[in-house]
């Protein structure tokens, strides 16, 4: 039956009138969450991060591997940061004479998968000079699995899931506040702790996220005070003592993921890429515990092995595990594994003393040693705003 | 590329106004290229399988049609039928066959890394379907190579079916579609009905069906029974959905897919069963294998085993694993029992409503007593639901909801109010069809309705990428 141009037109009026209370609201949502980097395409936060100071941290989704990935693609860095979050209070203010070659291109709960991908990812021609690789030892735990990380997801397709998270969310009764914050905030794009341009809901509202080095800003202490270090160290001895999270138990390291990561050095090496492997710090309490409680016997084990496949490759392994060791206290650490932005300062000293004649031409130990002295606040060395943009 | 997408809502809205507003000459170019595009939206390396397996079936059916020497005839129907289940094997049977061989003879496994395409047991049927009606002489071959391709790849049935028959699906190719109102408002109705189903009812299901079966160890007693439940409204409403929106898409675009459900668990039995439960799968292997063995034209003994071949052919075309092949032979097992009964002419239940009533429970029951091992992630969690739900479970029975967007409790009874709703719907729809049953609302509760339908969809769906993905998707 062949349908006349009128009843086409009422057809497709009908089609305009059911779908306009979706459209609209979703078309001003949307509006809103890009102007605001919730929805932003990843691209134009990284052209935001490369012409200034720009704190990044969306509350919906987790893209960090896409948003790591494009960063290193187009800022091209020297030198690059790599692991988990335990590797992430690297700064650019690191490189004392060149602060504008470093990016830290790590996330939170990395692992092994993860840095094949985004090592992968680099493409030809856009390796850096230098990589330094924070090595976790529950990364070689059969019994850890780690986070699940969802795929990854197209800036088009972004949009939808933060519209229906965002809904979701208001039926489930959150009005995405908090005390002191007013939702409306949300529009200025204002950083809560330096005053500076912030996208993201996360990075607005509590200060946290990936500063324009790609470091990361622990907007939950720093600004937000929600986390209280001390309970969080009790709480990862108390895992340590139970054999949970990242403590799971394990006597021998798994085999699998030692092959993984030695593919992944020797990928590394044979793009001509320069390698530095270090292990991160432990309070000394929960590290002297661990390796003596008879239940992680293969923390030790994956350390040597990675030890020798560094030796193998002839790459330089710092094994810094052990807080005492590099002169922090266990007070400067965020829990039991993330240490503060000194604590990080001085594996990057030990590091830097160590490799005099790669990293030399990127930072002086006279002038990171004279920082540490100086340094009043173990948790923010170089202030909110990374000491790049002074230099602008 | 999923429906379940905001992609697909893009595409779809470019691809159909575009097939209308492009010449008639052209359109079946358009559909192929469109098709290519959403089944290698997902990954660009399935193209070739499917671009291979069209020319192979195309080359062949000309091939047959062109002699009358029956050899030649069946030298290139084996040729297809060979090629096409050679391919299915290669990627979805071979690791399975070779683990089970391994397990039996003690020696180490051969391991393929490939990748399954998705949708190849879809389109490889129905490829196949093309060749063997040609030779059967029911057929004629299809001259034009790109209308045939875009018959195989047609997007809205191309990655979980329906399996279209050429008979129905071809001609349509070379039909002058004129947009059609009243088509497309029926289609959309289709539509909006499957994406309900899909993401409201089947995806919320799903969220306490995988808290409990990816952790059997974890449950007893009333969790296992009411995962088991929400299981078979889950898959039903998954693949229905998929299937609604396949039709509803094709209809708008002015084809008629054939019907793949039909509230299936009215059934009385289990072969009535598979006459309302994916249509286009029990007819084709109807049509192609269980005729072609003699039917039910042989003696009691072989009607049998062709019952049971049947259904292990059929268990095994879901998956490659063993518990698909118990899945599939346990309803074997029973439709040859049905069959033994029917051809005896035995009946042992009461007669009238009364038996029509045990028989509806009966066959539900083990309906949903088999979904154990289609669900299960190994035999052995399936033995372990089947031997422990008359055990006692003392925790809170609707904790499996926790992941659950509305709250436990409130997902909990929600779901039984949905479970409710569908079967509501699925008995209106046994005597009529969604377009007429609509027709017969007035507009403005007819638009509520739509609005709160599209709401839910939009509010309290999980969907889009990382998503639930339709169950059939690995078939």
């Amino acid at each position: 039956m062949t349908t006349n141009a009128k009843s086409q037109g009422r057809f497709w009026r009908r089609i305009v009138i059911f779908t306009l209370p979706f459209a609209v609201p979703f078309l001003l949502l949307t509006g809103c969450m890009i102007y605001i980097g919730e929805s932003m395409p990843l691209a134009w936060v990284v052209a935001h991060q490369q012409a200034g100071e720009v704190l990044y941290r969306p509350r919906y989704g987790n893209r960090d591997l896409q948003f790591k990935t494009l960063s290193v693609n187009l800022r091209q860095p020297e030198v690059l940061a790599l692991g988990s979050s335990r590797i992430l209070q690297f700064r650019a203010g690191f490189l004392t004479e060149r602060p504008d070659a470093f990016y830290n291109a790590a996330a939170p709960a990395w692992t092994l998968n993860q840095l094949d991908a985004l090592v992968a990812g680099i493409e030809p021609g856009n390796e850096p000079d230098i990589l330094i690789l924070a090595v976790d030892s529950p990364w070689f735990n059969e019994a850890y699995l780690g986070d699940v990380f969802p795929p990854t997801t197209s800036d088009f397709a972004h949009i939808f899931q933060v519209n229906r998270s965002l809904a979701q969310d208001f039926i489930a009764g959150d009005r995405f506040t908090r005390e002191g914050f007013d939702p409306m905030a949300y529009l200025t794009r204002t950083e809560p702790g330096s005053g500076g341009l912030a996208l993201g809901m996360r990075a607005i509202r509590d200060g946290h996220g990936f500063r324009s080095d790609g470091s990361e800003q622990y907007g939950d202490f720093l600004i937000g005070g929600w986390l209280y270090q001390p309970t969080e160290r009790e709480r990862h001895l108390d895992w340590l003592r139970k054999g949970e999270e990242m403590y799971v138990y394990g006597d021998v390291p798994s085999e699998v993921r030692l092959v993984q990561f030695e593919e992944l050095v020797q990928t590394i090496t044979e793009r001509g890429i320069d390698l530095i492997l270090y292990a991160p710090p432990y309070t000394t309490q929960l590290w002297d515990e661990m390796v003596t409680d008879g239940q992680h016997d293969y923390v030790q084990a994956a350390l040597d092995r990675v030890a020798h496949i560094a030796a193998d490759y002839d790459v330089p392994f710092y094994d810094l595990s052990r807080a005492a060791d590099i002169g922090a206290g266990d007070e400067e650490f965020f829990d039991g594994w993330h240490g503060s932005e000194l604590v990080t300062l001085r594996v990057w000293l030990r590091i830097v003393q160590g490799e005099p004649e790669l990293l030399g031409p990127y930072a002086d130990a006279d002038k990171l040693r004279a920082i540490i002295a100086a340094a009043d606040n173990t948790w923010d060395v170089f202030g909110m705003a990374d000491e790049f943009r002074d230099r602008q | 590329m999923s429906f379940i997408s905001p992609e697909y809502v893009l595409f779809f809205s470019l691809v159909v106004p575009l097939y209308f507003a492009i010449g008639h000459r052209w359109r079946w170019l358009w559909l192929l290229l469109t098709s290519y595009v959403f089944y290698a939206y997902g990954n660009i390396a399935y193209l070739p399988i499917i671009i291979f397996s069209t020319l192979v079936d195309f080359v062949a059916g000309r091939q047959i049609a062109r002699t009358e020497q029956v050899g030649i005839r069946r030298l290139w129907l084996i040729a297809s039928l060979g090629i096409n289940l050679g391919v299915l094997f290669f990627f979805k049977y071979f690791n399975f066959f070779s683990e089970s061989v391994s397990t039996v003879t003690g020696s180490d496994p051969i391991w393929l890394d490939v990748v399954l395409p998705v949708g190849i047991s879809f389109y490889t049927f129905q490829s196949m379907s093309y060749t063997i009606d040609i030779f059967r002489r029911q057929l004629q071959p299809e001259p034009s190579l790109g209308r045939y391709a875009a018959y195989v790849a047609m997007f809205p049935q191309l990655v979980a079916g329906p399996i279209e028959r050429a008979s129905n699906l071809l001609p349509q190719m070379h039909v002058r579609h004129q947009f059609d109102v009243d088509r497309a408002v029926s289609g959309l109705q289709v539509m909006l009905w499957g994406f309900f189903k899909k993401v409201v009812i089947a995806d919320r299901l799903a969220v306490y069906v995988n808290a409990v079966y990816n952790d059997v160890g974890s449950y007893s007693g009333a969790p296992l029974i009411l995962a088991t439940l929400f299981f078979a409204v889950q898959i039903y409403c998954d693949f229905s959905g998929y299937s609604d929106i396949a039709i509803g898409t094709a209809r708008v675009m002015g084809f008629d897919l054939m019907e793949n459900f039909r509230q299936p668990y009215f059934s009385r039995s289990v072969g009535e069963f598979w006459r309302r439960w994916h249509i286009s799968l029990s007819s084709w292997f109807r049509d192609y294998v269980y005729i072609p063995l003699g039917g039910n034209r042989v003696s009691l003994s072989r009607h049998v085993v062709n019952v049971l071949i049947v259904f292990l052919l059929s268990g095994l075309w879901h998956g490659a694993a063993w518990t698909f092949v118990i899945w599939g032979g346990l309803h074997g097992l029973m439709v040859a029992i049905q069959t033994l009964f029917q051809r005896r002419g035995w009946w042992i239940f009461p007669r009238g409503a009364v038996g029509s009533i045990v028989t509806w429970l009966l066959t539900l029951a083990f309906i949903c007593v088999t979904w154990v091992f289609f669900r299960a992630n190994s035999l052995d969690d399936a033995i372990y639901v089947l031997t422990h739900v008359a055990q006692p479970y003392a925790k809170d029975v609707m904790a499996p909801f926790a992941d659950g967007l509305l709250g436990t409790s409130t997902e909990f009874w929600l779901s039984w109010v949905l479970i409710g709703l569908l079967f509501a719907a699925d008995g209106l729809l046994a005597n009529s069809s969604l377009s007429l049953l609509m027709s017969r609302i007035a507009w403005v509760p007819r638009w509520v309705l739509y609005y709160v339908l599209a709401a839910a969809v939009i509010f309290s769906g999980l969907y889009g990428t990382g998503a639930a993905q339709f169950i059939y998707f690995q078939f």
